[in-house]
């Protein structure tokens, strides 16, 4: 056996496991997710090919309509507010000198983001409990009346949003540390010789450099709250009055609720395919400006 | 040599062998956590201790959408367990999922089941498409009720000749009455409740509704056809508005009425475990006493309480259908289970299995003795796929219900957007 053979045998073989999960547990999946979109399927078994039925009732679904919006408010809350927080908390870390106190720091700021969402949901719903809850106090404090976060219609959606933010900062400081240690310091030193102030190192110096990183943090974080569902599942259930029905949680009602699998599929596929051109635009138009920095 | 040692590991197989097939294993799934949840391990204990050839090994599941969830996809895929607890509201949404085991009278019979034992209408709805089968066998019947701090209602004048609360019934304005003179001897907050909770707002508010003189649904004019959703929303909404009742609030309300803080509470009967544990060491601070939902329409001759039902279901799957062995098991647990459910009614539930709920035992047993005539005023949901446990309706309902009673919308918004969502949903069905 030549060598070449046996090394594409060997590669083969180290991937093989990859590509049978992979296949298994996401390639038949969707495809059968996509034959399903087709049919009045209920949760189980199959049903009656409808072609394109359910993609027509999908663009007059007044519910998945909101549900659309209601994502794309919750994508404004989160997206850009955890990139910033994100990239702030990495040069406040960033600029601590001893490497001890840095890691404890770090550490506080990604203890959260080893939580199971379960956890998440039980602390907050402790902490903004209304009669006891510790948030309430500070509510009151201010004078105003205990407000039920998560039932109330104003609060409901930046209350899920902040609950985000707080739990998924984490992974974002350590993307935009590993990258603000890439710098080089004697571009700062460089500069302070040359009169730049804080705000001008920041301007010219980091925020250019580091813009790799948080396009790709923000590619990232586009993808992650586009799918949106556990944190609405568990604190809101999609209300109050629909206010916080985002589109995975309108697919679950749609399958698990109304046993409405096909239906659901179309949902499902509607929004993959949504996901994958949002996730090229946003990369295609932070290259751009990439490129268009480094000219 | 060689022999010995053959018959060495032959008698470890036969040992081993000998053991596992002189023991069926059953796995039972069902959803009640909790005080009752605990009952319950008791009984399946009981049983597996009355039955040394068999072991029920009891899990229970998230309470809602994802029991059900679970239930039904492990039917399909062969892999479901052999006996279930089962909401009865659920069978006509679930008829479709080919979920249920048809259960023959004769079957039945053979293990001390009868229909002449249960109350009709708990009969009636277990009963499966085939004349003569049932698909779920009724077990219990849990149902919300008020628990009362009798300490406080003696003080405010409110406890009847027969030591109940029947100056509180009639008329919402009676109602409104009661808890005036409750604010009256310093009961800033008369009334608590899970204000936060689409079920357990919607179980009390849907009494409410048939108490006022309307109905939730009709097949001509489908969800909400009249008035008594709207009169049952506003007068809702007016406790917590109007600060008899404390709004937006879950867990807490229950154990501000534990505090002595709240003289009625709204929970089901579940809920009485741990009040009556603490009654019986005298660490409760206030005399207990339950009751059915007070009948607001009494004047105007409308007496309604609404009631669940829940029992006994043998899950089917066509993949990996049940054996006959595990079926005969399965018949033998709801037999057992029915002769031995007055331990079960110290959970709280109401018992439509008449041996028991007309026995002199039961009708003794504090508190729930109180409510034993809930079976007369009892009604269930009505039966259309829409309804049942964790089904569509509670999904609408849980957008819209809770800020409709804690006066975030008004009830004609809540009936307006529950009418469009909920028949939307059933054009579909």
């Amino acid at each position: 056996m030549s060598k070449k053979l046996r090394l594409n045998i060997a590669g083969w073989a180290l991937m093989f496991p990859f590509i049978f999960f992979f296949s298994a547990f996401l390639v038949y999946p969707s495809l059968y997710t996509v034959v399903h979109s087709f049919t009045d399927s209920p949760l189980i078994g199959w049903g009656n090919w409808i072609g394109f039925e359910n993609y027509v009732k999908l663009f007059k679904d007044k519910l998945f309509a909101k549900s659309i919006k209601n994502t794309f408010i919750f994508v404004g809350w989160t997206v850009i507010p955890n990139t910033i927080i994100g990239l702030m908390i990495a040069i406040m870390i960033n600029r601590i000198k001893s490497p001890m106190y840095a890691a404890m720091i770090l550490a506080c700021f990604f203890l959260p983001h080893i939580l199971p969402v379960t956890v998440l949901f039980e602390l907050f719903v402790s902490l903004t409990r209304k009669e006891s809850g510790s948030i309430q106090w500070v509510v009151n404090f201010f004078g105003y009346e205990s407000i039920p976060f998560f039932k109330h219609k104003l609060w409901a959606m930046p209350a899920v949003s902040i609950v985000t933010i707080w739990w998924t900062v984490g992974f974002n400081i350590l993307l935009f540390l590993a990258g603000l240690k890439m710098i080089n310091p004697e571009i700062y030193e460089a500069s302070e010789i040359d009169g730049a102030n804080t705000l001008h190192q920041f301007t010219f110096i980091t925020f250019p450099l580091i813009w790799p990183i948080t396009a790709l943090v923000l590619t990232l974080q586009l993808i992650f709250q586009l799918k949106i569902f556990d944190q609405m599942y568990l604190f809101t259930q999609g209300g109050p009055y629909n206010k916080t029905m985002v589109v995975l949680y309108h697919v679950y009602k749609q399958a698990f609720m109304l046993y409405k699998g096909g239906y659901a599929s179309a949902i499902a596929l509607i929004i993959f395919l949504f996901i994958v051109l949002v996730s090229i635009g946003n990369y295609y138009t932070l290259r751009y400006v990439n490129l268009d920095k480094q000219q | 040599m060689k022999k010995l040692i053959i018959s060495f590991f032959s008698s470890i197989v036969l040992l081993f062998s000998f053991n596992a097939s002189a023991v069926t294993e059953i796995t039972w799934w069902d959803l009640y956590g909790g005080g009752d949840g605990e009952k319950l391990q008791n009984m399946v204990d009981a049983f597996n201790k009355d039955h040394p050839d068999i072991n029920i090994t009891k899990t229970t599941q998230e309470w809602g959408p994802p029991f059900y969830a679970k239930l039904e996809m492990s039917s399909a895929i062969g892999e479901q367990p052999d006996i279930a607890l089962y909401h009865m509201s659920r069978i006509q949404m679930a008829k479709g999922t080919n979920v249920f085991t048809p259960l023959t009278i004769e079957e039945l019979a053979s293990v001390g089941i009868h229909e002449e034992d249960y109350y009709p209408a708990y009969w009636n709805k277990g009963k499966g498409d085939e004349e003569g089968t049932m698909y779920v066998v009724p077990y219990d019947s849990p149902v919300v009720i008020f628990h009362w701090n009798k300490t406080l209602m003696e003080k405010a004048g409110l406890v009847d000749d027969n030591g109940l609360f029947s100056t509180c019934e009639g008329s919402p304005e009676k109602f409104i009455s009661c808890l005036d003179a409750l604010k009256a001897i310093g009961v800033e907050q008369p009334i608590s409740g899970h204000t936060d909770n689409a079920y357990m707002v919607y179980w009390w508010w849907i009494s409410l509704v048939k108490q006022m003189g309307g109905e939730i649904w009709t097949e001509e004019g489908g969800w909400c056809p009249d008035e008594g959703c709207k009169k049952a929303t506003e007068f809702y909404a007016s406790l917590v508005t109007e600060g008899y009742m404390p709004g937006n609030i879950g867990e807490d309300s229950y154990n501000g009425f534990l505090s002595g803080n709240h003289a009625i509470h709204i929970n089901g009967g579940w809920a009485m475990s741990p009040v009556i544990e603490k009654s019986r060491n005298a660490t409760l601070g206030f005399e207990y006493a339950v009751s059915k939902v007070p009948q607001l329409g009494a004047d105007n001759g409308i007496l309604a309480a609404h009631a669940h039902a829940s029992g006994f279901m043998i899950p089917n799957s066509d993949k990996n259908p049940i054996s006959e062995e595990k079926k005969q098991i399965g018949l033998q647990i709801i037999g057992w289970m029915a002769k031995n459910n007055l331990y079960w009614a110290t959970a709280g539930h109401y018992i439509p299995y008449k041996p028991t709920a007309e026995s002199l035992m039961y009708n003794a047993l504090w508190p729930s003795s109180t409510y034993a005539d809930i079976g007369e005023v009892a009604f269930f949901e009505p039966d259309h796929p829409v309804f049942g446990i964790a089904g569509p309706i509670y999904d609408v309902l849980g957008s819209w219900i809770i800020g409709a009673v804690n006066g975030d919308i008004s009830a004609d918004e809540f009936v307006e957007n529950t009418q469009m969502e909920i028949n939307a949903i059933v054009d579909s069905m």
